[in-house]
């Protein structure tokens, strides 16, 4: 048997579900928040940053990650506020600055969201160097990788634990773990499936280059 | 019947060799057993301890302590003690290694003792007082090089520094340092020896743990905690007592206490000093604790670059072990604790108290959201206190001398003493004990040593902390907490009028970027941005609106990151915007008031004074000064010069000029 609460967003009462996390539960309920870290069968992580939302305690407005959070009775949410919007569009220039992607798809999505905060933007997403990066290219580790952590996290899952996350900070990089064995790693492709960037296009091993003293 | 075996008889008769005739007799003899050592737990007895210590603290001989913690080591307190314990002194002195006074800016530091109990401190002590001091420590009367001398109030008696009193000054600073100090629980330091327990007995220590193993139940040394209204030390402030509560009334009973000695923040040293200097207050803390909550397992979280503080540290569990104070049946009671360190792999993220249970779970270093809080939910999912070293070492004093006592000092939401690391543009830096809630100037100006106008902010608590102007303010939680800082784990750096604001909050920036752990967007990919930005000023980059935008970044940053470390890293870029906003705009314009940012300066050569000594030509590197026929007979060409300062430092009689104009080409661009 599901549990439900019910629940205010955006000044409507919803009724969700309750164990499991909010981002999930949210589009269930048919409240579809942005997110390029999540995967349903996977635990959350708050790595992107986009699936913000700003929930009342205490008298104020707190932003929080939905995918961390569960739902409560009672709550009260807003998904589409001003500051909400900003700060999503905030955060999706900063994973565009780790660019350029593979999918076409992810750049657009990005400047999607850019563009519903700034109305300017909306109009012409074909010059997301211009608007984003100024001209100049910041300098990443990976380029294309937005670290969002769903290979790791896949790869722990099926049972093979070969990807880890290696340095910290700016020089955070996914690295592979190269066994006895290379055979084994390689033919699954599940981090290929479920990469949101594309940057995982082909054979893993050629795409982590462990370089775990740089 | 017992039929033994047939063998017939020797028919010859072989000589047999001696040597091997005895061989063969003892191995026919049958092995005696080798004397088996019964392990019975021979119960040591506190006051054995204590007059054990007695005799070693208040010898009959002169004892000499030579400073060792970190600090006296880098000044060169080895070469003193490998010079004095070298010496054959007849048995008319011992030298001792004990750690850090607390007077940083003195060390090497030497303490003698004389038999009746006069203490004569020797600090800066070079080779050249050395001779003072065997001369002292013999019983002859000093003659200089001399900074204090002390007696023991009741000789024989000595449980901290507050049992000594001057009797003699000769240098003033000395007096200074200590007199508006309060040392409760940093007394100890650089009296005791910090690998011999039976000094630490003779000083009043383990006395609170037999008090609270045998006079008190855990509930009522929790309700003690409580009504003590001590708050963590470690930064947030969250009151122990209540902390201690959450733990001991959950329903598991599997527990664990984890002291958390993992202190990152840049200009913070306390729990070092303690753990170098008095480990065993650590321990006796952390064993009280334990058992205030009923934990079974304690464990010890120390940074792995403070090497000494865990050799100190393994030593004092080590010999804790020994006399029954840790193990099984500790002291005789039916309690029983094992304590373990755990040394971090240096990342300060780690000293997170969620990151640091992830480690200690030998995962990555990464915090998870609270709650659940460790105190409900901790390591292996088991309840979890963490306490902080310095909050651990006030617990004995409490148990001893009541809840009441503590409030002596302290403002009433705040009760206690907490230790300060003072550094920076102050002439007296060190660690030091003051109540909370003093004034700042007396912190920075009586014991730091600074004028009020040569010190123009104060950096308080680390890089989460923040920087906010040099006024008089009360030095507590809330206090603090207004001024836009953080109490932290109280670092406490000044600086001086020198120091370009911009720059320092550039650089916090930057350590932060290199310690976030990446997991979070905002924290990973903001700062760096943030910092680009900050860059940008502080080499005349900038342009109008930058400082909107560094706004902007820097609320997104606090209100979206995922924990506390990303939320305060952009505290000092907050609070200098806010405080010092007129800096700001100066960098936007090109001037840097503070003349630091080596882009934005001009080094000038004013010739009016000048008596053609031709130093600043000889000392630039790089040929920058060059020496001319006519009116102008020395300039500074901008092109070549790096900025280094050198022909500032050399001019004797204060010619050079260092001088930050707005940019005109801008002006004219535009």
């Amino acid at each position: 048997m599901e549990e439900f609460v019910r629940i205010v967003v955006d000044d409507q009462s919803k009724r969700v579900r309750r164990n499991i996390s909010l981002l999930q539960a949210l589009k269930d309920a048919n409240i579809v928040l942005p997110s390029m870290c999540y995967n349903a069968k996977l635990e959350p992580y708050g790595s992107c940053g986009l699936c913000i939302i700003e929930a009342y305690k205490d008298g104020v407005w707190r932003v929080q990650h939905a995918c961390l959070l569960t739902g409560q009775e009672g709550m009260e949410i807003r998904t589409r506020s001003e500051r909400i919007l900003k700060l999503r569009a905030r955060a999706a220039r900063l994973l565009l600055k780790r660019g350029p992607f593979l999918k076409p798809e992810a750049e657009g999505f990005l400047i999607s969201l850019i563009g519903q905060a700034e109305k300017s933007c909306e109009s012409y997403p074909d010059n997301a160097d211009l608007i984003v990066y100024g001209g100049k290219r910041p300098n990443v580790v990976n380029p294309g990788c937005v670290l969002c952590g769903l290979c790791v996290r896949i790869c722990r899952k099926i049972g093979k634990n070969r990807l880890v996350f290696l340095g910290r900070g700016k020089n955070l990089r996914v690295g592979l773990v190269e066994g006895n064995h290379l055979d084994n790693c390689g033919r699954c492709r599940a981090c290929r499936r479920v990469c949101p960037t594309g940057f995982i296009n082909n054979s893993v091993i050629k795409v982590f280059t462990a370089k775990l003293y740089k | 019947m017992n039929m033994k075996e047939f063998r017939p008889p020797a028919r010859h008769k072989y000589q047999v060799p001696a040597s091997v005739r005895e061989e063969i007799e003892r191995k026919k003899k049958p092995v005696e057993n080798p004397y088996k050592l019964l392990d019975f737990d021979v119960q040591i007895s506190l006051r054995s301890l204590v007059e054990e210590g007695r005799l070693s603290l208040f010898p009959n001989t002169s004892r000499i302590s030579v400073g060792m913690g970190t600090c006296g080591r880098v000044a060169g307190a080895q070469v003193i003690a490998r010079n004095l314990s070298e010496r054959n002194w007849e048995n008319r002195a011992r030298v001792i290694s004990v750690g850090c006074l607390g007077a940083c800016y003195a060390e090497p530091l030497v303490d003698i003792r004389t038999p009746e109990g006069k203490h004569y401190f020797y600090g800066l002590v070079d080779r050249g007082s050395l001779w003072q001091i065997i001369k002292t420590a013999l019983g002859e009367p000093p003659s200089h090089n001399l900074w204090a001398v002390a007696r023991e109030r009741q000789t024989g008696v000595l449980r901290g520094i507050h049992d000594l009193e001057l009797i003699k000054l000769e240098n003033t600073s000395f007096r200074d340092f200590f007199h508006p100090q309060v040392r409760r629980i940093s007394g100890r330091c650089g009296l005791v020896d910090p690998q011999n327990i039976n000094e630490y007995a003779a000083m009043d220590g383990y006395q609170a743990l037999e008090k609270a193993l045998f006079k008190l139940k855990p509930r009522r040394v929790i309700d003690m905690v409580a009504n003590s209204g001590l708050r963590g030390r470690g930064g947030a402030g969250f009151s122990t007592g209540e902390k201690w509560d959450i733990v001991s009334t959950n329903s598991d009973p599997v527990r664990f206490v984890v002291a958390n000695a993992d202190e990152g923040d840049p200009g913070a040293y306390m729990d070092r000093a303690l753990l170098e200097s008095d480990p065993h207050g650590v321990l006796e803390g952390l064993i009280i604790a334990a058992y205030a909550v009923g934990a079974s397992r304690g464990y010890i979280f120390v940074r792995h670059e403070y090497q000494l503080a865990v050799q100190t540290l393994r030593q004092a569990i080590s010999s804790a072990h020994r006399v029954g104070f840790l193990g099984r049946n500790i002291m005789g009671s039916s309690y029983t604790l094992e304590i373990s360190i755990v040394e971090s792999a240096g990342a300060f993220v780690c000293g997170e108290e969620t990151s640091m249970l992830q480690v200690m779970e030998n995962n990555r270093g990464e915090p998870r959201r609270r709650p659940p809080y460790p105190a409900a939910q901790g390591l292996h999912g088991h309840p979890t206190l963490i306490n902080n070293v310095e909050t651990l070492a006030n617990i004995p004093w409490i148990v001893l001398n009541g809840a009441e006592a503590f409030r002596d000092f302290g403002t009433g939401k705040s009760p206690g003493t907490k230790i300060f690391c003072l550094a920076g543009d102050v002439e007296r830096m060190g660690f030091i004990e003051v109540p909370l809630g003093i004034s700042s100037s007396i912190l920075v100006g009586e014991i730091g040593g600074a004028t009020e106008e040569s010190v123009k902010a104060l950096h308080i608590g680390g890089p989460s902390g923040g920087i906010v102007p040099y006024n008089e303010f009360s030095l507590d939680y809330e206090s603090v907490a207004a001024t836009g800082a953080i109490m932290g784990s109280g670092g406490l750096v000044a600086l001086g009028h020198n120091r370009c604001i911009v720059d320092i909050a550039r650089h916090m920036i930057n350590f932060m970027v290199k310690e976030s752990c990446g997991k979070c967007l905002f924290c990973r990919d903001g700062l760096p941005e943030l910092e680009a930005h900050l860059l940008d000023l502080c080499i005349g980059k900038a342009e109008e609106g930058i400082l909107e935008e560094i706004e902007d970044l820097s609320q997104a940053i606090a209100d979206s990151a995922l924990c506390g470390l990303g939320q305060t890293a952009v505290n000092p870029v907050l609070t200098t915007l806010k405080d010092f906003y007129a800096d700001y705009q100066a960098h936007i314009k090109g001037r840097c008031p503070a003349v630091n940012c080596k882009p934005l300066i001009d080094f000038e050569i004013n010739l009016t004074s000048c008596r053609d000594c031709r130093a600043c030509y000889l000392v630039c590197p790089s040929g920058a000064v060059k020496m001319r026929s006519g009116q102008d007979r020395y300039i500074v060409d901008q092109q070549l010069c790096t900025k280094c300062w050198a022909c500032y430092e050399t001019c004797p009689f204060d010619c050079i000029k260092i001088t930050s104009e707005e940019f005109m080409w801008r002006n004219s661009y535009e």
